[in-house]
Formats: C-alpha cells, sequence, structure tokens
C-alpha cells in the first residue's frame, strides 16, 4: 500500500496521464489498420521515451500494448480483415453481425468484453505478480538457466506450425547473440574486425528490422494491399457501439469468465500470446453450438481471452525477466534502457515502480474503453488511410529509432541487414519472433549456464541437482511434445468448425482467396 | 519454387553457415579459467544445434521429394480457421524479384543518403522517390505535401519537443 501511495503521484501527473492517453490513440490506430501491429507501435515510440521517467515511459508503451489488443476488433468487424492476428477469431463471428446490419451490437460487445480481459487479468498480475517473484528469489544460476531455456523452448515451439523452422529461428537469434563481447571474459566474437561490433547487436535495432522492415517491403512490393475496397459493411455515419443488454451481458459473464482465465493462463506462458488465446476462447466459447449462427458469445470470448493475455504476459516478464510475447519484450528492452531489470529483485528494489505498473494498467484499460467508445468513427476513418503514405512514414520512423539508441549511423545498417534476414524468413515460412526473443533470452541464458558450470568447477549436474530445474526440464520437454502432437489435431478440430459454422467466403462478399 | 525444394536450399545453406561459423569460433581466445567454459563454449553448442536442425529440415524435404514432391502431412501447415472463414487480409500480388531488390535497394540508399546530405533533407527526397516509383503516385501536389508531412512532422516531434540530434549533412 505504502508503494502505491509513493508511486500515484506520478502515475496521475499530466504527463504520464498524456502518454497514456497517446498510447493508447496510437495502439488503437495500430491495432486497427490490417498490417500494422502494436508490437510495430511499441517499438516506433520506444525512441521517444529515451527522455522519460520510466513509469511514463511504461505508460506510453502499455497505452499502446492494450490500444492495440483492442483496437484490433474494429476493423476485423468492420471490414472482416483482422487488424492484428488476436483479433482473427473475432473476425469469424463478428463480420457476421455486420453483414447482418449489427455492427454496432458487435463493436460493443468486442469493446465491454476486451476490457473485462484486460482488468480480469490485471487483477490476477497483481496478487500473483509478488507471490512468483518471492519464490523466484530462490533460484540460483541453475535453476534460472533452466527457466530461460523452458522459456525459450516453447517460444520456438509456440510460435510456430513448424518445430524444426521455429527452433532454427531461436537459434539463428542466439547466434546474432554471441556477436560482440563475451559477458563473463570479455573477449571479443565474431567482431571481424570492426569495432562498432564490439557492444553486440542491439535489441531494439535488431527487431525494428525483423518487425518492421518486412513489412514495408511488402507494401511497396505490392505484396500486400494497400488500400481496401470501401464496398464494405461500412457506414461512417452510422456506426457506433452497442452496448450489451443487461441479459445479455449476464449471458455473456460466463464465457468471458472462462475466456479471461484462459488468457490470463496462456499470456504467462512465454512464447504463447493473444492469437492462440483468442482461437481457444472462441472454440471453448462455440463448441456446444450446433448451428452455423454467429454469436455474441463467439465475440466475446475471443476478445476477452485475448486482452487477458496483456496482465498475463507481464507475470513472467516482471518477476522472471521472460518475456511473455513480443510486445512485453520490447517493453523489457524499454525497462532495461530506464535501469530497470525485470526479475525477482524489481519487487524487491523497486516496489513502487511495480504497484505504479498496476495503477497505470488499471487507467489504461479505462482509457481504452473511453477513447474506442467515444473515438469509433474517428477509428472508422483511419482505416481509409493509404497505407502507402503510412508505410513510407514508418519507413523513416524506423530509421530513426534505429539511430536514436546509441546516436550511431552504423545502427541503421544493422538495422537493415535484419531487415534482409527478416524478410528472407517471413517469405520462408521460418517465424520471426523467436529470433528476436532469443536476443532477449540468450544473454541471460548464457551467463547462467556458465556461471553455474564456474561454481560447480565444470560439472554438469549442477543442472539436475536441484527439484525446480528438473520440473521446468520436464515442463519443457511435455509442452513441446503436447505441441507437436496435439496442436496439429485441435488446430484441424477449430477448422472443421469454422468451416461448418461459416457461409462460403464468396457467398459472404469478403474478398476471396 | 515448391516450399520441399527451397527448405533442401536452406537447410545445405545453413550447414554451410555452421561450417564457417565454427571457423570463426576457432579464431576466439580460449578461457583462463582451466575447466570452466569459455567464450568458445556456449557459441560451438548453438552452431552444434543449428546443424542438426538444418539436417532435421533436409530431411523430410529429401523424402519429399524422393517421393515425387508429395507434401507431408506433418510439415504442410494447416489454414487457420479465420482463413477457412475468408478473414483474411486481401492479397496482393506476387511480387517480381528485382522489385523486391530494388526496394532494399532504396531503403541502403537512404541510409547512405542520411549520412551525406542529412536525415531532413535526405527523407524528403526518399519519400518522393519511394511513393513515385514504387506505389506509382504520379500526381506531384500529393508526393510533394506527403513528404512535406513526414519531413515536417518529425523536425518538429524530434528536433524541436523532443531535442534530439539527427544527423546533419551538406544543407541542415
Amino acid at each position: 500500500m505504502q508503494s502505491l501511495l509513493i508511486a500515484l503521484p506520478q502515475v496521475v501527473s499530466l504527463e504520464t496521464l498524456f502518454s497514456m492517453f497517446s498510447g493508447t490513440i496510437v495502439g488503437i490506430i495500430f491495432g486497427a489498420i490490417p498490417g500494422l501491429t502494436y508490437s510495430m507501435g511499441i517499438i516506433l515510440l520506444l525512441p521517444l521515451t529515451f527522455g522519460m521517467e520510466a513509469i511514463t515511459a511504461i505508460a506510453l508503451l502499455l497505452g499502446v500494448y492494450v490500444g492495440g489488443m483492442t483496437g484490433g476488433s474494429v476493423s476485423a468487424i468492420l471490414l472482416g480483415i483482422p487488424g492484428t492476428p488476436s483479433s482473427a477469431a473475432t473476425c469469424i463471428d463478428g463480420h457476421r453481425f455486420c453483414q447482418a446490419g449489427k455492427a454496432g451490437k458487435a463493436l460493443g460487445v468486442a469493446l465491454v468484453a476486451s476490457t473485462f480481459g484486460g482488468l480480469f487479468s490485471l487483477v490476477i498480475l497483481s496478487f500473483s505478480a509478488p507471490v512468483v517473484a518471492n519464490f523466484a528469489l530462490k533460484f540460483g544460476p541453475a535453476e534460472i538457466f533452466a527457466l530461460v531455456f523452458f522459456g525459450f523452448s516453447t517460444i520456438s515451439g509456440l510460435a510456430s506450425n513448424n518445430l524444426v523452422k521455429g527452433l532454427i529461428s531461436g537459434l539463428i537469434g542466439l547466434v546474432v547473440m554471441t556477436i560482440g563481447l563475451d559477458p563473463i571474459m570479455g573477449m571479443q566474437r565474431f567482431t571481424f574486425g570492426v569495432s562498432k561490433l564490439n557492444g553486440g547487436i542491439d535489441l531494439l535495432v535488431f527487431m525494428i528490422g525483423m518487425f518492421a522492415i518486412p513489412q514495408i517491403v511488402k507494401i511497396f512490393t505490392g505484396e500486400e494491399v494497400s488500400e481496401y475496397s470501401t464496398a464494405r459493411c461500412i457506414d461512417d455515419h452510422k456506426v457506433k457501439n452497442e452496448f450489451p443488454t443487461l441479459q445479455e451481458f449476464k449471458n455473456l459473464s460466463w464465457p468471458m469468465l472462462k475466456a479471461s482465465l484462459m488468457g490470463t493462463g496462456i499470456g504467462a506462458l512465454p512464447g504463447s500470446g493473444g492469437p492462440i488465446a483468442a482461437f481457444l476462447g472462441y472454440d471453448q466459447a462455440r463448441r456446444r453450438k450446433e448451428d452455423n449462427e454467429p454469436t455474441l458469445e463467439g465475440i466475446a470470448a475471443p476478445e476477452a481471452a485475448k486482452n487477458a493475455v496483456t496482465g498475463g504476459a507481464l507475470i513472467p516478464m516482471l518477476t522472471l525477466g521472460i518475456p511473455g510475447d513480443n510486445a512485453t519484450a520490447i517493453m523489457m528492452g524499454a525497462l532495461l534502457i530506464h535501469g530497470l531489470r525485470p526479475g525477482p529483485l524489481l519487487f524487491k528494489e523497486h516496489p513502487d515502480f511495480i504497484y505504479g505498473l498496476f495503477a497505470v494498467l488499471l487507467i489504461v484499460n479505462i482509457m481504452t474503453f473511453a477513447i474506442q467508445y467515444f473515438g469509433i468513427r474517428i477509428f472508422v476513418r483511419v482505416l481509409r488511410i493509404k497505407k502507402s503514405y503510412l508505410f513510407t512514414a514508418i519507413m523513416t520512423l524506423c530509421l530513426l529509432g534505429a539511430y536514436t539508441v546509441n546516436n550511431n549511423i552504423f545502427d541503421m545498417y544493422i538495422m537493415f541487414f535484419a531487415g534482409v534476414l527478416g524478410y528472407l524468413m517471413t517469405k520462408n515460412k521460418f517465424p520471426t519472433e523467436p529470433a528476436v526473443l532469443a536476443l532477449v533470452l540468450g544473454p541471460t541464458m548464457e551467463e547462467n549456464f556458465r556461471r553455474s558450470l564456474i561454481i560447480s568447477w565444470g560439472d554438469f549436474g549442477i543442472f539436475f541437482s536441484s527439484p525446480i530445474s528438473i520440473i521446468l526440464y520436464f515442463f519443457t520437454i511435455f509442452l513441446i511434445v503436447n505441441q507437436v502432437i496435439t496442436g496439429r489435431k485441435k488446430k484441424q478440430r477449430m477448422i472443421a468448425k469454422a468451416k461448418a459454422a461459416c457461409i462460403e467466403p464468396e457467398d459472404q462478399g469478403i474478398g476471396a482467396k | 519454387m515448391p516450399e520441399k525444394k527451397r527448405d533442401l536450399i536452406i537447410a545445405t545453406v545453413l550447414l554451410a553457415f555452421c561450417g564457417f561459423w565454427t571457423t570463426q569460433i576457432g579464431k576466439i581466445r580460449d578461457t583462463t579459467i582451466p575447466g570452466t567454459p569459455g567464450p568458445r563454449y556456449f557459441p560451438f553448442i548453438i552452431v552444434v544445434a543449428l546443424a542438426i536442425m538444418a539436417v532435421a529440415l533436409a530431411i523430410p524435404a529429401l523424402l519429399s521429394l524422393a517421393k515425387g514432391g508429395k507434401t507431408s502431412k506433418l510439415q504442410a501447415p494447416a489454414p487457420v480457421p479465420s482463413e477457412a472463414a475468408g478473414c483474411v487480409e486481401p492479397e496482393g500480388v506476387k511480387p517480381q524479384r528485382f522489385k523486391v531488390i530494388g526496394v532494399f535497394v532504396a531503403i541502403f540508399g537512404y541510409i547512405m543518403a542520411v549520412e551525406q546530405i542529412g536525415f531532413f533533407v535526405a527523407t524528403a527526397l526518399a519519400s518522393i522517390f519511394m511513393l513515385l516509383v514504387f506505389m506509382g503516385i504520379r500526381n506531384w501536389k500529393m508526393l510533394i505535401i506527403s513528404s512535406a508531412v513526414i519531413t515536417g512532422s518529425l523536425f518538429v516531434i524530434f528536433r524541436l519537443i523532443i531535442k534530439i540530434s539527427l544527423p546533419s549533412g551538406i544543407l541542415f
């Protein structure tokens, strides 16, 4: 309570409130426009935070995160195109409501459900995080290595339809991570005589290259469309949010609660994020339905689940220093830039920051609700902006972002080559997320691996001497095997349900494949 | 090119890379604490794991090509439900290779121009170039206005408000 009282003046300061407000608006826009993602929004705004206080910086980034998660439903429902991958499940029933002339109802239910999910996960976060952090204080180097290994292998496995490609992507990230000075002995590694590589490859620069450059190239080459036909079921003057009635809300309460619980749990698992939570939420909501009619549960459940990921993903990031998804990986980078190292010690040394973050998350969820409710017609207009102009601006922001990290033009070239690598990977169906997350987790992994062996004088038994480590290795193997065996069966079942539930794409009037 | 053939080429490239990287590992100065892992250790483990994964990528591709190109069920990515429902972004055209190379060359040229003539001048010119050449926008008014808006906004936000110094060149 004392920590919260210390943090409160900074949380409610004009600067922080303005950061939350502007971050939320940027997040909703980035979430709503297909091709842009909230991760990209967070990366692009990160350079703006360098001169801010830590809590103000994280307020801006959390605004983008939560706003982006929520904003994806706008285009999913109105255009039939998910604004973010997390909104793909909302699109299935949501767009059909729109075509039936009930866009307002779909938007209203999506908004209520996403806010519910976000607030639910915040409650879980605020109660569970201190407990997990306290437990994690007992971890030694061997346990930390086991934890990071668990996080790394689940990321690689879960981020891809193809386990081998996911693991290769992660290993490529680890190769990049080793460039620079060795963290323990300070020896030069893979610098090829270039002194600027002594500092290694900067995480933010690499992220911008891997995430943003391939998207920019796809727009400029025409691989992705740069504007959408306006012959959709939207009419600017008529779109408005319609909240569910009391009876509808009562009927939706249980599906939203289940979905929120699921989303929080999935978010807490490193590597799984909004898309997985949303589809599982949708699957749960539709499981007992035998007919093909779209339902409000089919909108509320995925929305609640995906927004519940926001709080869930912060649990491993804050308590263990392992990001739950891409957005939290970038936010980890932001915290490191501000001298705050995520992990159990953060709770001990900066409790005011932690409780301030919880308060920021509460305000951001409420702000997102209010901004999307009152500003829906503005966001609908934003969908009509041609992506060619938008991505030209994004291209310049990418260069700017890469430069401002270290005020070094060399970083722009690093970003370029990361972009080439990212493009080649996406073209050949290699996921890029494991590579980036490997760059985040890799240094911790290597440091603790080598520290453990130094402590044990080279005895590998140290990695299996603790029950915590053994349990973590067991979970690693279990999750990877589970992903390989059951993941495909689950996906095939969901495809069959989706096909049975939907009208043929041509009849829907959505762009046919 | 079929996906399996591409996977085989990628696996070959990865194995060649592992060979090259291993020679580079040999050039790292070894540890001074006997019996404990030095700076070479972790990179070596990564390279071995990468080589194993490259072989794991190559084997199904080889088997598939040997069977006459039939896609293995284990490897074929299943479409996600939203795609089955038609909820996908409309596809653009398949890009010609030279256009992709052209975009990358343009971005590289933009970075070199930033170094030579300064960020703002380079941005103004690059914006016009990208919209004109790659997006086919021929309306000169729109080109100049959009370039001015992008460059002007960045100037106001980064130079005047946040006061971050950006690369200056021969002009400003």
